[in-house]
């Protein structure tokens, strides 16, 4: 028997881990047919369109075969980099993704904890109806609305010359100063109900009898939130936090193209708005792909590192 | 006698500082939030020239209901609006029933292939092909013109299979342990003892997706165009209000709509802009009430167990 | 035998109008199409028109196309961003058989998607040439590229309509002031501030009381172009949107850098530090700018796109204000220097236009339908209707509407949608509203003679002009037989046919120029100078005397190819 183990050789290792994982296969067949064919509908969908990357690289003209295409190597790339507005663009995008990530991370949980306090289930019910129902209005009618509130005449101005705050009204809208705030002051008006909806399921998840016990043990109404509530929806809370440090370069362009005007355009040009301007209005493909590629090697390193470092702190990983 | 001293601890409970201040801001809240909505309510009831002049707050100066006709009175919008409900409906449940599983794949930590399939899921929410190379797979696919095209490209959102995932993270791992001790195989584990478990998550993620195919309309536009058998209700309300003035995310050229020999381009008056806002989130309105009853306050570990 | 029959046919009614009927003096006649055989076995076309038109084909007016000519045209129903949806056309290859795609045609062409037309014309297109005439030799694309590739899609011989928008001002300040003179800057100037001191506040006809509003702009977005840009060149005698071009030399420059200009922005910033323009110039929509207008509180307003005036001035009316409706004046920088509006820039329909790709499964029947798009019978279908459905001849062989249709017509928001009429003018080659018919009638219906205009106009338009001594708006400004006509056309023609390089340059030019105007506006007096510096230091940073130097030599280059 001995002699048998020791004279195992690299090829028996080998057939021993295959043979292992047919049987592990084999054993978990259920899970590998629930998983499986959406892997290959995952590679059909999003990894073969991929090659639209190769764009980057090339002085892009539809309808030339692949082959034909003139390659330009890195030079998108280092107009990318060299060009000063880039550095400017990426500046503001951060600006505003972190505050409106910060902003729209935090508010929707205090709320969902907040909701979750009312016992009137009707009251609660209809708050909740109510408070999603800016999602569902577009930006432009939004900025509309908050275009008028921030207007001279405005309510909001009224309010500060009454108060005696200001003597007299401020050009709210023209203060380069003021713009990242009020974005991420109307972003979370309009968002606020509507990712609060996913706290409050996962709310629910928590089993009732962790309540009750601690009832019993004269626990008040914020050590319940604190060492119930709070734990219990940690796993949602991690992972939206990561998933949202994945995507704070794409903070999108709808509503800084919608508020902005020419006084404040310093501040809030986007990065997505800079590739509409340099690259696909002025006829260049294969400058937008360059910046899509960008973004998208940022937002993998981060959401691994966030990842990483959730595992460390939390012991809670995404992957 | 302990009877009594429970009964007022009870009463004491339900009104304190902190709950006046509650519902005092969730009014607030309120308030504050059901005002755009109003105000779309309102200029959607009024008359297209009066809105010109602006001001209008939550109750229309001059009340009509043309624009709702305007809209209503569409050909196209009954037959689109089935085939609307129809791809909501299949497209949301077969969505959901694979994002499901695929996450519950993605939870068990003993999975033998559970990182690799979380990585490769993963990094396709940060990278993507671009637009033309999606175009040209899909007509290779042969879905061009076709109801598939609804329903197959959209099948797996990875964020909500790790929304799934992590909610079935916080369930307590013993359901399962003991289940499979009976001999459970994990077909079983999922659908008859995980799956119901997750009924607050499913529906909202049902509800996220079922929103999503509501509204989208960009694919009607570009791989079902002319086809009136397959046009979407939010695509043949694009078409009506044909508005260029408001959002181009492509600013363009200013000097064509100047040329005094073209047709002068129709920018949708703002009454019938906001009447199609409300056309279309009344549905999800009526709809969200029934979801919001698998939001039941917590689940009971007991009743699950036996 | 056919074919002598047609030939006798043709030299038969050429005759005839040799000899035939007077016409209008101020309308030139089309003579009668020569006679095309054209199959009428039915055939359909898939086609990409645009955001313009994107039909069922089941009007009166579609269905006698096909009646006429065989032809179904299967529309795409496009929404939104055609630049997107045209480069996705190309990079798929999957093209139409009939296309409309502005000046994004061009991305076609790089693909070549486009079929050369020329031959084509030749064989199957008499109509098209009698179309354009002179201008016809302007539908070359450009000198790299002299073939044809799509027809024109403006109409041949417009008479340009009143003037409603620019320099604008209240009739109850003219009125009150007794129709002062409004010539300069300086003039204009002066109404806003004389009528401003007295009227510092406004009661409207609802009883609210408000503070007027000397002057506003609409500095918002591409509102800019209308309200300070294009003015700024405009009382300088410039016309071509950014550009300045000498007129013999051909040369081009960004005009908001020159210093005629500088002195507009000077002016302009003038009157921003006497606070008599509204703070909220820059920072509205164009929605609150059209609101303000409505109110009747703005005295003052410069404007040019004339299509925000409809909507504000029914407003004013409805709400009992006519007296604040707007009058527009021909203001410039100094008596000598006329104002442009009616230069006549020839024909500048080129470049955009319909086209024939080179997936279409039957190009010559596609260009016989073009062909017959361009004829008589088509022109007056297309703008009048069919006959006797929606409109017939009077007792003095004049072509007038039936009633339901004039009534359908004023009242329903979908009439063209509804009855296919207007829907198939732009951007299909077509005469002007200056042309007759055979039938000596006008081939559009609403062509802009000075009756019409006149019994448009509401009490106080009339006073106002009674009180300037001329009959019309339009009467106010230099006509444009005083200007001599441009031989390039217009500078924005040429900015499709340009490269990559020049099309990023130019868009952060514009960029650099909407900011710095509003900067200019609102800064203080002795910052002014410095500011401007800066301005065109960066503009000159970015690359404009690049562009300059590249349009100039496009202009010149184009002009040989003309000849």
């Amino acid at each position: 028997m001995q002699k048998a183990v020791l004279a195992t050789s690299r090829f028996d290792k080998c057939v021993l881990n295959l043979r292992n994982l047919c049987k592990l296969f084999h054993k978990q067949r259920y899970l590998v047919l629930m998983s499986f064919p959406f892997v290959i509908w995952l590679i059909i969908f999003s990894y073969i369109p991929l090659w639209g990357w190769t764009m980057a690289f090339q002085e892009y003209k539809p309808g030339i075969p692949f082959t034909e295409q003139k390659w330009i190597g890195l030079k998108y790339f280092m107009m990318m980099f060299k060009d000063p507005d880039f550095y400017n663009v990426i500046r503001n995008t951060l600006a505003m993704s972190i505050m409106s990530f910060v902003v729209g991370f935090t508010m929707p949980i205090i709320l969902a904890l907040l909701l979750n306090e009312i016992l009137n289930g009707k009251f609660r019910r209809s708050i909740q109806t109510i408070s999603y129902l800016p999602h569902f209005v577009s930006w432009v009618v939004v900025a509309s609305i908050a275009k008028e509130m921030l207007s001279l005449d405005g309510p909001i101005n009224q309010v500060l010359v009454h108060s005696g705050i200001f003597k007299e009204t401020q050009l709210l809208l023209a203060k380069p100063e003021l713009f990242w705030i009020n974005l991420t002051l109307i972003g979370l008006w309009k968002e606020i109900g509507w990712s609060s909806i996913i706290f409050f399921a996962a709310i629910s998840g928590i089993p009732q009898e962790y309540y009750e016990a601690a009832t019993m043990d004269g626990a008040g109404r914020f050590k319940k939130m604190l060492h119930i509530t709070l734990p219990g929806i940690m796993p949602t809370v991690t992972v939206m936090m990561i998933m949202g440090l994945g995507g704070i370069l794409n903070t999108g362009f709808e509503s800084q193209l919608l508020m902005r005007n020419d006084l404040v355009r310093d501040v809030s040009d986007t990065l997505d708005l800079y590739v509409l301007n340099a690259g696909l209005n002025s006829g260049r493909f294969a400058f937008g792909t360059a910046v899509g590629m960008f973004k998208s090697l940022v937002s993998l390193i981060l959401v691994f590192g966030a990842n990483n470092l959730s595992g460390k702190i939390m012991k809670y990983k995404i992957i | 006698m302990i009877n009594l001293k429970i009964k007022k601890i009870d009463l004491f409970k339900k009104i304190d500082l902190f709950d006046v201040f509650n519902y005092l801001g969730m009014i607030t809240l309120a308030i504050i939030t059901l005002y755009p909505f109003l105000n779309v309510l309102a200029i959607s009831l009024n008359d297209t020239t009066d809105t010109i002049r602006g001001g209008i707050t939550f109750y229309p100066r001059v009340l009509t209901f043309a624009s709702y006709k305007e809209i209503l009175t569409n050909k196209n919008l009954i037959n689109s609006f089935e085939v609307s409900v129809l791809r909501t409906v299949i497209g949301t449940s077969t969505s959901l029933i694979c994002t499901a599983m695929l996450a519950y794949t993605f939870s068990r930590k003993d999975y033998f292939a559970r990182k690799f399939v979380t990585i490769i899921f993963v990094i396709t929410m940060y990278v993507s092909g671009g637009m033309i190379p999606s175009y040209m797979l899909i007509r290779s696919l042969g879905l061009f013109h076709n109801f598939n095209v609804y329903i197959l490209p959209g099948l797996i959102g990875v964020f909500n299979v790790i929304v799934i995932r992590s909610y079935i993270d916080g369930l307590p791992y013993e359901i399962q342990e003991s289940a499979t001790i009976d001999g459970a195989n994990d077909l079983t584990l999922f659908f008859r003892i995980v799956l119901p478990l997750c009924t607050p998550v499913l529906s909202v993620i049902a509800l996220f997706t079922a929103v999503g195919h509501w509204n989208s309309w960009f694919d009607t536009y570009l791989y079902c165009n002319g086809d009136k058998m397959l046009s979407t209700l939010q695509f043949e309300l694009q078409r009506i209000l044909q508005s260029t003035a408001t959002l181009s995310g492509n600013e363009q050229n200013p000097y064509k709509l100047a040329d005094p020999n073209m047709q002068h381009i129709e920018v949708s008056p703002k009454s019938v802009q906001m009447a199609m806002t409300i056309i279309v989130t009344l549905p999800i309105l009526l709809v969200y009430p029934a979801v919001q009853n698998y939001f039941v306050k917590g689940i009971t570990l007991g009743a699950v167990k036996n | 035998m056919k074919r002598v029959l047609s030939l006798l046919l043709s030299v038969l009614l050429i005759i005839a109008l040799v000899t035939g009927c007077g016409a209008k003096t101020s309308q030139t006649k089309i003579s009668p199409p020569v006679s095309n055989k054209m199959s009428k076995d039915p055939i359909t076309f898939t086609a990409y028109l645009g955001t313009n038109n994107s039909n069922e084909w089941d009007t009166p007016v579609e269905k006698k196309i096909t009646k006429l000519t065989g032809v179904t045209l299967k529309i795409e129903k496009s929404v939104g961003d055609s630049k997107q949806r045209i480069s996705l056309m190309a990079a798929s290859g999957d093209f139409p058989d009939i296309i409309f795609a502005g000046t994004d045609l061009k991305l076609l062409m790089d693909v070549d998607g486009v079929e050369k037309l020329d031959d084509l014309i030749d064989q199957y297109g008499p109509n098209i040439k009698k179309v354009y005439g002179d201008s016809f030799k302007r539908l070359k694309w450009s000198p790299k590229k002299p073939n044809i590739y799509c027809l024109g899609d403006q109409a041949v011989g417009d008479k340009q309509g009143d003037a409603l928008g620019g320099f604008c001002i209240q009739h109850a300040a003219v009125i009150e002031q007794g129709y002062p003179k409004l010539r300069t800057l300086a003039d204009y100037e002066n109404v806003i501030k004389t009528y401003y001191a007295n009227h510092r506040t406004f009661k409207s006809p609802d009883g609210k009381e408000q503070s007027t509003i000397p002057l506003l702009l609409n500095g918002y977005d591409w509102g800019y172009f209308y309200s300070i840009g294009n003015p700024a060149n405009e009382v300088n005698g410039g016309f071509d949107d950014e550009w300045t071009v000498n007129q013999s030399t051909f040369e081009a420059k960004r005009h908001i850098i020159t210093n005629g200009n500088k002195e507009f922005l000077r002016w302009l910033n003038g009157l921003w530090n006497q606070k008599l323009i509204d703070r909220e110039s820059f920072t509205e929509s164009n929605d609150q700018f059209k609101a303000k207008l409505s109110s009747g509180r703005v005295i003052a307003t410069i404007d040019d796109a004339s299509w925000d005036f409809y909507g504000v001035h029914s407003a004013l009316r409805g709400a009992g204000m006519e007296d604040k409706t707007f009058g527009t004046y021909p203001i410039s920088r100094s008596e000598n220097i006329k104002n442009p509006k009616y230069v006549d820039k020839g024909y500048i329909g080129f470049g955009s236009g319909v086209a024939i790709t080179t997936k279409c499964k039957d190009k010559v029947r596609a260009m016989k339908f073009f062909n017959w798009m361009a004829s008589e019978e088509a022109n007056v279908l297309t703008a009048w209707g069919v006959e006797g459905v929606h409109w017939k001849y009077d007792e003095n062989k004049k072509r007038v509407f039936l009633p339901e249709t004039l009534k359908q017509k004023q009242n329903d928001k979908d009439f063209a949608k509804t009855t296919g009429i207007g829907l198939y003018q732009y951007p299909w080659p077509r005469y002007g509203n200056t042309y007759l018919d055979s039938t000596g009638n006008s081939v559009v219906p609403d062509a802009p003679e000075e009756s019409v205009m006149i019994s448009n106009y509401s009490k106080t338009e009339k006073q106002v002009l009674a009180g300037y001594g001329v009959k019309t708006w339009k009467n106010l400004f230099p006509q444009k037989d005083e200007f001599p006509v441009v031989p390039y056309g217009a500078a924005f023609k040429y900015e499709g046919s340009m490269n990559s390089d020049y099309t990023a340059i130019s868009n952060k030019c514009t960029e650099l120029t909407k900011k710095y105007s509003a900067k200019l506006i609102m800064a203080k007096p002795d910052e002014f100078d410095k500011i401007f510096n800066e301005f065109v230091k960066a503009m000159e940073g970015a690359g404009v005397r690049d562009i300059e130097k590249q349009i100039t030599q496009a202009f010149k280059d184009r002009l040989k190819l003309w000849k």
